[in-house]
């Protein structure tokens, strides 16, 4: 019996860490091309076929990295440089029942979010308030949950208050989403689906009842820097976060954002690689260019940070100053709205998207460097495929129409009860309040849209047409069973062909050919250790026993008649104050030996309290620990872990 | 000067922190200059002998001397004295947690321990294991000669007692031909240290004496002048007069700044055959996921390997007193110059986690404990200065400055602290 192992060599490996489920995604394509014009010899490393297994720091610059193959060889690549792209930590720091079954990190949420039968009703409760923690909230309320919080942690951010883009929060908020700014207590066990949530915000404590908390990552910034770790440093050994989980249309900026960080990367690799740089000539100055180019963008996409748009409210309206501010804005119509339907494009601050730009056939909208977007009304026909193309909704088209009572309003909508012409709606401003109701006067559905997804033309009393930007139902559904409701429609649309299968010796009746992950939580018997459901198998937690062989739920399709078996969750996990439970270590225990020892360097306090030694790898402490680190003043901010390997890895001969 | 010393300290590891420590307790002041962040990056100790053959020419005691050096009594010996604190002990076959007193007496739950484990060393009758390892013979008159009482084993009866060995992996079938083969030898009673608990116990001491002015880690451009020593440290440089000596430990982060000082000294000086490195020794350590609870009692060593089941303090302080999974199996990899250590320049397939690495392995968990397959739990990679037998600390001058540089500051955690111990007598 032998296991087989290749060497090979390149001057720079970009690999994949665990969790990456975007891979290669189009920051390291932008990198790579970059490398390879400069005459560098690139290897990337990643997905299903190449599982990597880790790095392993040579004395000098660069590393051994380790990967297998889906025959299950071993190469063994040699790198001068090597570009580590890591999964953003999603968990917060632990409380009593963050290790709850309620308890998902964003990234299972997503998973389990198609599952009909995964309740979220009465009220689901996502920790974070970036953009992604928005964007998921809004697409649970378009699912039809009726009760969506956003939860900031108290003190998060010192300059503005959420950091999210503003048109974000604003579609969150018009579909009905509810921000606040609490941290959390506790999550315990109400009823079968029901958990009790406990925030503490500024008045005193808050009780919840809810289906789930998602833990969206409020974590989501740019820190001050361009988000590329080099640890230790000159050791071209480098580690960039993946901020993009989905795709290019859904989260625009954080490719956009990945792209331009590799790009400013490429250029730091060429410079340390290539020997002689005045050899590349005219190659010379286009890297020069890149790297202008990418600096000016990465500013750009901090600034909605330094300068935000939080528009102030007067009772139901916008503050007069605010309106004016948004009416002179360059991306909205000055005249022609009086005369036919233009877009508005109400997006003030600067942020990194600019997929209305790219969608816009006739060239009305343009996203000039360093002084936001302009729209050319001139130009702009009123076709509404801009409409289509912002995630956020947030283009109108609006035809104000001076001299009727009435004004004329085409939005998006998105969600799961479809409109017809001639309802009644009620009108909503940005922020979610009732302005009053309103007409649909007709109803499209854009051509070659997949899901549910229509466009609407309201007729609005022309005094609202600057404030009305959304509708909802006058009466709302407030039928607890709605998302129950939904569920069973879902199923009869989908099939719902269920099959038997045995959970610890009871009989279940889950979806089959789902995973088996999925079928645990629509079962109701999910563990913690199911939570992270990774797509690739990599934390190794979520072991089972099917039909007798130990295999990974997150990897096992069910099937009918099939038995799994539980193991049981050690009792010592649910300890509240336990940080890196794999291994049984408690924060005051690493608070106490940093204390005492004073030690300076991560790898100092990692050596000692063995935190992220354990089976998970880290996967569910290391960003609580950074955290940790860093509110004792040592430097965490280029750190990068470089154990090996970085999850459980199986060798068979 | 606020830096003025009797004597500076410079180097990665534990050693310095042994050295500053010897010399606090005799009433000298310290300066001790780390260029690494913190003490913990080098990571260059081991926490036993493997007693593998190094390829070092060692005379006739060689190997008596090690083994005798490395029982749990001997090893108490020279750790003790050099600790702030408590170093328990626990020692298989007894249920005593330290040498005093047994488990209801004080014990200090971050204090390190010394286990005195019995070491088996397996040898098969096919020669099938891996090239370098002292023989069944050698190891036991070595033993003898050391005053431990070594007993000999005849196939599964010594199989059996290596840690992680399974009859089971395949199948419940019934043991191989090849399982009831081979002889092993075991020494009762050799140490084994938790090694990082001791820097760090040692770390805590010393810059609680030291502060934070006279503790420096990230020091930069150091060199030694005619009266002191002159770095950089946060940006500024700074400087101190010492009184006595400056003594560098010798280990591979250092070696290049070393090699300088000592052209530097004296161009014309070779350094004698007897205190010039061989090279780097690669040391890789792995963490495998055994299926069957391990014995803690026993280190098991077959060809290049050394096998322990991982413990930190003593066996059964987990929660509930939890089964011991986890395999620590450090395997001696290939000896590099070291001008090509340093220079980028080796040649990758000699490094960490080769294709040797895993043959080894493969060999070890697959044939010899029956494994049907292994989980990688953990890897460290750690690099050792090799050095010929009796290489001593060597002494420059220049004015009334004494450079003294001190080889063996890396390796088995006994053998660094004896080391360096009478290094600093000699200084003294």
């Amino acid at each position: 019996m032998s296991i087989s192992v290749r060497d090979g060599n390149f001057d720079v490996v970009v690999v994949a860490g665990p969790n990456v489920n975007v891979w290669p995604s189009p920051g390291m394509r932008s990198l790579t091309s970059l490398c390879a014009e400069m005459g560098l010899s690139v290897g990337v490393y990643g997905g299903n076929s190449l599982q990597v297994r880790g790095v392993i720091p040579v004395s000098s610059t660069g590393g051994v990295v380790i990967v297998e193959d889906a025959q299950k060889r071993i190469h063994r690549i040699h790198a001068r440089a090597v570009v580590r792209v890591s999964a953003g930590q999603q968990l917060p720091d632990p409380f009593p029942g963050s290790r709850s079954e309620a308890f998902l990190p964003l990234a299972t949420a997503r998973r389990l979010l198609p599952l009909s039968s995964v309740l979220w009703s009465p009220a689901t409760i996502i920790l974070g308030s970036g953009n992604a923690a928005f964007r998921f909230g809004v697409q649970l309320l378009e699912k039809g949950v009726s009760d969506v919080i956003c939860m900031e942690p108290l003190s998060q951010w010192g300059g503005k208050f959420f950091s999210a883009w503003e048109v974000e929060r604003r579609c969150f908020e018009m579909a009905g989403g509810k921000l606040i700014e609490a941290t959390p207590v506790s999550l315990s066990r109400k009823s079968l689906q029901q958990w009790e949530f406990r925030a503490r915000d500024r008045q005193g404590v808050r009780i919840f009842d809810v289906a789930r908390v998602v833990a969206a990552g409020p974590f989501d910034s740019l820190d001050g820097d361009d988000g590329i770790r080099e640890y230790p440093p000159a050791s071209m050994l480098f580690e960039v976060e993946q901020r993009g989980r989905e795709s290019r249309s859904e989260s625009s900026r954080s490719w956009s954002l990945d792209e331009e960080r590799a790009r400013r990367l490429a250029v730091r690799l060429i410079k340390g690689l290539c020997p002689d740089l005045g050899a590349l000539g005219e190659k010379r100055e286009k890297l020069e260019e890149a790297l202008r180019r990418s600096r000016a963008r990465l500013k750009r996409f901090a600034r909605h940070r330094e300068e935000p748009f939080i528009p102030a409210y007067e009772g139901k309206w916008m503050a007069s100053a605010d309106l004016r501010k948004l009416r002179a804005f360059s991306g909205v119509p000055r005249l022609e709205q009086n005369i036919r339907p233009v877009a508005s494009i109400e997006c003030i601050e600067e942020i990194g998207c600019n997929l209305c730009e790219i969608a816009c056939p006739e060239s009305a909208i343009d996203i000039a460097r360093g002084k936001g977007r302009f729209l050319d009304e001139s130009k702009c026909t009123g076709c509404g495929i801009c409409l289509d193309a912002c995630p956020s909704s947030t283009p109108i088209l609006m035809h104000e129409r001076e001299n009727h009572s009435t004004s004329l309003v085409t939005l998006a909508w998105r969600g799961v009860h479809l409109w017809k012409a001639g309802e009644t709606a009620v009108l909503v401003n940005r922020r979610g309040d009732s302005l009053g109701s309103a007409r649909i006067k007709s109803v499209d559905t854009p051509v070659g849209v997949t899901g549910k997804k229509q466009f609407l033309q309201i007729e609005v009393p022309t005094h609202l047409i600057w404030e009305a930007r959304s509708v909802k139902r006058p009466r709302p559904p407030a039928d607890a069973d709605e998302d129950l409701k939904f569920a069973i429609q879902s199923e009869k649309a989908t099939g719902g062909a269920r099959a038997e299968v045995t959970v610890n010796g009871e009989p279940r009746f889950v979806q089959n050919g789902v995973l088996l992950t999925q079928a645990l939580f629509e079962a109701g018997r999910s563990r913690p250790e199911d939570s992270l459901f990774c797509s690739d198998g990599s934390c190794n937690l979520c072991q089972v026993t099917v039909d007798g062989a130990k295999k990974l739920a997150c990897r096992t399709e069910v099937h009918k008649g099939m038995s799994v078996e539980l193991q049981p969750v050690e009792s010592a996990r649910s300890e509240s104050d336990l940080l890196c439970p794999c291994m049984n270590v408690k924060k005051a225990d690493i608070l106490e030996r940093m204390r005492t020892a004073k030690l300076q360097s991560p790898d100092a306090v990692a050596e000692v309290t063995r935190v992220g030694e354990g089976m998970c790898h880290g996967q569910l402490c290391m960003g609580s620990f950074r955290r940790l680190l860093a509110q004792e003043g040592v430097d965490v901010s280029n750190w990068i872990d470089w154990r090996f390997p970085w999850s459980e890895w199986v060798l068979r001969p | 000067m606020a830096l003025d010393s009797d004597v500076c300290l410079l180097g990665t590891g534990i050693a310095p922190l042994v050295a500053a420590r010897q010399f606090l307790s005799q009433g000298f002041s310290v300066l001790l200059l780390n260029p690494d962040f913190d003490f913990f990056r080098e990571n260059s100790e081991l926490p036993l002998d493997p007693f593998l053959d190094l390829g070092v020419e060692q005379g006739a005691g060689g190997l008596p001397r090690r083994m005798a050096l490395n029982s749990i009594e001997s090893a108490l010996g020279i750790l003790r004295p050099h600790f702030p604190g408590a170093v328990e002990s626990w020692i298989s076959g007894s249920n005593s947690a330290t040498a005093a007193g047994g488990r209801e007496s004080f014990h200090d739950r971050f204090a390190p321990h010394v286990r005195g484990r019995s070491r088996m060393f397996f040898y098969e009758a096919s020669g099938a294991q891996s090239r370098g390892g002292h023989s069944l013979e050698e190891v036991f008159v070595a033993a003898t000669d050391a005053g431990l009482k070594a007993q000999l084993f005849e196939g599964l009866a010594g199989r059996g007692r290596f840690p992680g060995y399974t009859r089971k992996g395949r199948g419940e079938v019934q043991p191989r031909q090849t399982d009831s083969e081979g002889r092993g030898v075991l020494v009762p009673r050799l140490a084994d240290v938790d090694f990082i608990r001791y820097r760090n116990g040692l770390l805590e001491f010393v810059r609680e004496r030291l502060g934070p002015e006279r503790l420096i880690c990230a020091a930069t451009a150091v060199e030694p002048t005619a009266d002191g020593v002159r770095f950089r440290s946060g940006g500024q440089a700074r400087s101190g007069r010492l009184s006595a000596a400056m003594m560098a430990f010798w280990t591979p982060r250092l070696h290049s700044w070393i090699q300088n000082k000592i052209r530097d000294e004296d161009p014309d000086r070779k350094v004698k055959a007897g205190q010039s490195p061989l090279g780097v020794r690669l040391w890789e350590e792995w963490t495998l996921v055994s299926r069957e609870p391990l014995d803690p009692s026993v280190v098991g060593v077959w060809g290049d390997m050394a096998a322990w089941a991982d413990v930190e303090g003593a066996p059964g302080d987990g929660v509930g007193g939890t089964p011991l999974y986890l395999l620590n199996v450090l395997r001696r990899g290939a000896r590099i110059p070291l001008d090509v250590f340093h220079s980028g320049r080796t040649v990758h397939s000699d490094t960490w986690a080769s294709a040797d690495s895993f043959s080894a392995l493969s060999r070890l968990c697959h044939d010899f404990l029956n494994w049907e397959k292994f989980s990688v739990r953990a890897f460290k990679a750690r690099a050792t200065m090799e050095w010929a037998e009796g290489s001593e600390a060597m002494i420059t001058k220049r004015g009334s400055q004494r450079l003294c540089v001190v080889p063996g500051s890396d390796g088995p955690l006994a053998d660094v602290v004896r080391g360096v111990s009478q290094a600093c007598e000699e200084v003294l």
